[in-house]
């Protein structure tokens, strides 16, 4: 071959490579050997020498005749491996081609997908920080509604305290400590509290009943005092002072108020009306009153809750606690051991009453239990369907809290002003 | 989030870094700046084997087509590239816009162009030992190129020039053009306006064929009053100084030159010249932009002379300077970029057309000044930010 044509055939080999048309090169060439098939077999017109080849071949045909038979196979099944090479080449391009797509579809999904999880979670960002905004806006309304409360319920107190003290400045009105003490004087203090010392239980009996309200008080924040109204033997301003919380007791029982003062208790003879009434509003962090309401009339309850509201800074707290007339036992009979007792008040009455007073989160909690257990509807023969609404009352009338307090927040926080 | 991914495909011939080097790395940044993950997929032909689908080509066989062979192993190497992690991809030079891809933006100069649009110039200059040999390996390449161009997504066509050789090649019409800004990275900053200079005449031109700075001196040696400076050299520039050397000498006349005897050939032929002889032509070489910014303003035009450009910024360089370009009409984009008597003169490539259009332009001031002016506006057209508008348009066609 000679140099061109060499060139040649790398050219045109190298452009069927080029595509991998390995097919088609092999039929070219398949092609170009074809006529050359018949060799061994017979000599074509025209070669040179062709008598004396003629002469070989003849010579070495038991040897070679089926030469160009064995050939022509082999082209042929050369034919056949080209033919199957191209239609390899054109699936494998196909295929390569496919796949190369896909591969770039399966990018662009994948961009798509994040583009989209992004939009999804800046949306769900979007409507967690709008829920968030609503819930604050709430919250403040909310606040707004109880600020707007106080300041009625205050401007209220104030309003009445003034025509307490306009009805006292007419000739025959009663005075605020006559109001809150008419029950109280009509008897010797003494004698008060040697039914108190009879009734309502040891020292240590009354501390332990008293010990549950630490945490309520506790939960108020600042330093104010706490103001104890009707603070008869102690035991309240004892378990406040031993727990560091500052105190001081207000009752108009000079017996109770001695009796304090000799255990070195901050006890003031006073009209609690007049008193919270007349200190710094908002300067008191709870006004605690255990087992005196029940002796008020309703006016002075009133008053007193009043006082309570103007004397208590935002967020103070005020402990009404008071006999359980649900409890049959305490409403029908123990209530009238203490002669001074005017009449039972239902927990749900003043709850009423003290939230119709501007309070917040009024909230009634039993206590006392009467220390046994109450009846299982199985308790009684017969079929439960009947008797367990009857065991309930039963256990309703009997076996209830012997008491209750009402606990109540005066609305607004410690920074607001009162 | 993935940012979304586009793979620049570009053959690295030899280290070279010229013009397509700084499109592609402001059309990075551009790409980069809206939010694309920008990759090079880069093919060092330096490194390919002389090997095309297992054929191990002989180094004497590549050596008598060069062209051919390593076309084809460049374009074996994009085959191989993987691009299947990319959502587009942008190619460049050829072969590199071989590569499949369903979503294929070529930036597209031009073909492998000695088997296309400048085959016949390239055998008819002697630069193929077998003419037949080499218009059957363009036959082929063509072959081999097309059913590749019919996949591409959109053409963004380097010039008017390149669009109407897609049409006329391979029927391609989905093609939008993209021109180049000038200038370094951003755009080139304001030359202040100027009258034309009354120094030398002035081809900036690479001497390679067919870039045809011979022609530029053949006029040289028709003007009577005024030298010509050229600026560039290249593999040529032995030829191109034997011609003046001939020129200068007497023993030719620059008028009875034949495109053969001037530029059509391979330039081998050329002896070696003394150091020193008297000819209006200076040689300058490569100059430093400071230089080629006070020869613009000493030239009273500017010589643009190559045959079929695919594009031709040297005329949007001059004309950003206020110069009067001097194209001729087979210049190809040149031009599309200069309208005769707009913005510069068109004339036949011949050294007498040539020479009496400079004479025409230094006789009348007003015209050079005039036409100065439109080109100054002209050339503000051709900005990267413009450029980059371009492309971005170009992007979408494939991107959708």
């Amino acid at each position: 071959m000679s140099d061109r044509e060499l060139v040649r055939s790398y050219i045109e080999r190298a452009a069927v490579r080029a595509d991998g048309d390995l097919g088609q090169y092999v039929r070219d060439r398949v092609a170009e050997a074809r006529p050359h098939a018949h060799a061994g077999a017979e000599v074509p017109e025209g070669a040179r020498l062709r008598g004396v080849k003629q002469a070989m071949v003849a010579a070495s045909r038991p040897v070679t005749s089926h030469q160009s038979v064995v050939n022509n196979q082999v082209l042929d099944a050369l034919d056949r491996v080209a033919e199957d090479l191209r239609e390899l080449a054109a699936r494998v391009t196909t295929t390569d081609q496919y796949v190369s797509r896909v591969r770039a579809t399966a990018a662009t999904i994948e961009g798509l997908v994040d583009e989209l999880v992004v939009g999804f979670e800046a949306e769900r960002r979007a409507r967690e920080e709008l829920g968030g905004r609503l819930e604050a806006e709430l919250e403040r309304a909310e606040r707004f509604r109880e600020d707007i409360g106080a300041e009625l319920a205050a401007m209220r107190a104030r309003q009445d305290q003034v025509l307490r003290a306009a009805r006292e400045a007419l000739p025959d009105g009663p005075s605020p400590l006559t109001l809150l003490s008419r029950e109280l004087s009509v008897h010797d203090d003494t004698l008060y509290e040697a039914i108190e010392d009879a009734f309502r239980g040891t020292r240590e009996a009354v501390t332990d009943m008293l010990r549950g309200y630490l945490d309520d008080v506790r939960a108020v924040p600042g330093d104010n005092p706490v103001v104890d109204v009707g603070c008869g033997r102690g035991e309240w301003l004892e378990l406040l002072s031993h727990e560091g919380i500052t105190a001081y007791g207000c009752d108009t029982n000079q017996v109770a108020v001695d009796r304090g003062l000799r255990l070195g208790l901050d006890i003031r003879l006073a009209d609690a009306v007049d008193h919270l009434g007349g200190i710094e509003p908002g300067s008191v962090r709870a006004v605690t009153s255990f087992h005196v309401a029940e002796h008020l009339s309703l006016d002075t309850l009133v008053a007193l809750i009043d006082a309570a509201f103007l004397a208590l800074q935002p967020g103070g707290l005020l402990i009404l606690e008071t006999p359980n007339p649900n409890n049959h036992q305490v409403g029908a009979a123990n209530f009238y051991l203490d002669p001074t007792h005017l009449k039972p008040l239902h927990p749900l009455f003043l709850q009423f009453l003290v939230t119709s007073r501007g309070f917040a989160d009024v909230a009634v909690r039993e206590l006392h239990g009467p220390g046994f257990e109450g009846l299982l509807p199985t308790d009684l023969a017969g079929d439960p369907n009947r008797t367990t609404p009857f065991v309930e009352a039963l256990n309703q009338a009997f076996a209830s809290a012997l008491d209750y307090a009402v606990l109540a927040r005066k609305p607004g926080s410690p920074s607001d002003p009162a | 989030m993935r940012r979304r991914r586009v793979a620049i495909l570009k053959p690295d011939y030899y280290g070279i870094v010229g013009g397509f080097e700084r499109v592609v790395d402001i059309l990075d940044d551009a790409l980069t700046t809206d939010g694309w993950d920008v990759s090079r997929r880069v093919v060092k032909v330096v490194d390919l084997p002389l090997e095309v689908g297992g054929l191990d080509i002989p180094a004497e066989v590549f050596e008598s087509h060069p062209e051919y062979f390593r076309y084809l192993m460049v374009r074996q190497a994009f085959d191989r590239v993987d691009t299947g992690d990319a959502d587009v991809v942008i190619s460049t030079q050829p072969p590199s816009f071989s590569h499949v891809h369903p979503r294929h933006l070529a930036l597209f100069f031009h073909h492998h162009r000695v088997y296309y649009d400048l085959e016949d110039e390239y055998v008819e200059a002697g630069f193929v030992d077998d003419p037949e040999l080499h218009r059957r390996a363009g036959e082929i390449i063509r072959e081999l190129d097309q059913p590749r161009l019919d996949q591409i997504g959109w053409f963004l066509a380097g010039s008017q020039t390149v669009a109407d050789r897609l049409a006329h090649f391979g029927g391609h019409t989905n093609v939008s053009l993209f021109h180049a800004g000038v200038g370094v990275g951003d755009d080139a900053k304001e030359v202040p306006a100027s009258t034309p200079g009354t120094g030398d005449v002035l081809s900036i031109s690479r001497m390679e064929f067919p870039k045809r700075a011979e022609l530029a001196v053949a006029a040289a040696h028709l003007l009577s009053d005024r030298g010509t400076t050229l600026v560039g050299t290249g593999s040529r520039e032995l030829w191109v100084r034997h011609l003046d050397h001939v020129l200068s000498l007497g023993s030719a006349r620059a008028e009875e030159l034949t495109p053969a005897e001037i530029w059509c050939n391979t330039g081998r032929q050329a002896q070696p010249v003394p150091d020193s002889y008297r000819s209006p032509v200076t040689f300058a070489g490569r100059v430093s932009d400071d230089e080629l910014e006070r020869r613009f303003r000493e030239a009273p035009c500017v010589l643009a002379v190559a045959h079929d450009e695919d594009y031709g910024l040297t005329a949007i360089e001059a004309m950003r300077h206020g110069r009067p370009v001097i194209v001729c009409r087979d210049g190809g984009g040149l031009t599309e970029l200069v309208v005769h008597e707009q913005t510069g003169l068109v004339v036949d490539p011949t050294p007498r057309a040539v020479a009496d259009a400079v004479q025409r332009l230094i006789d009348d001031v007003d015209l050079a000044t005039e036409l100065g002016a439109n080109g100054r506006d002209r050339a503000a057209e051709f900005s990267w930010s413009n450029a980059v508008d371009e492309f971005r348009s170009g992007l979408e066609q494939v991107d959708r």
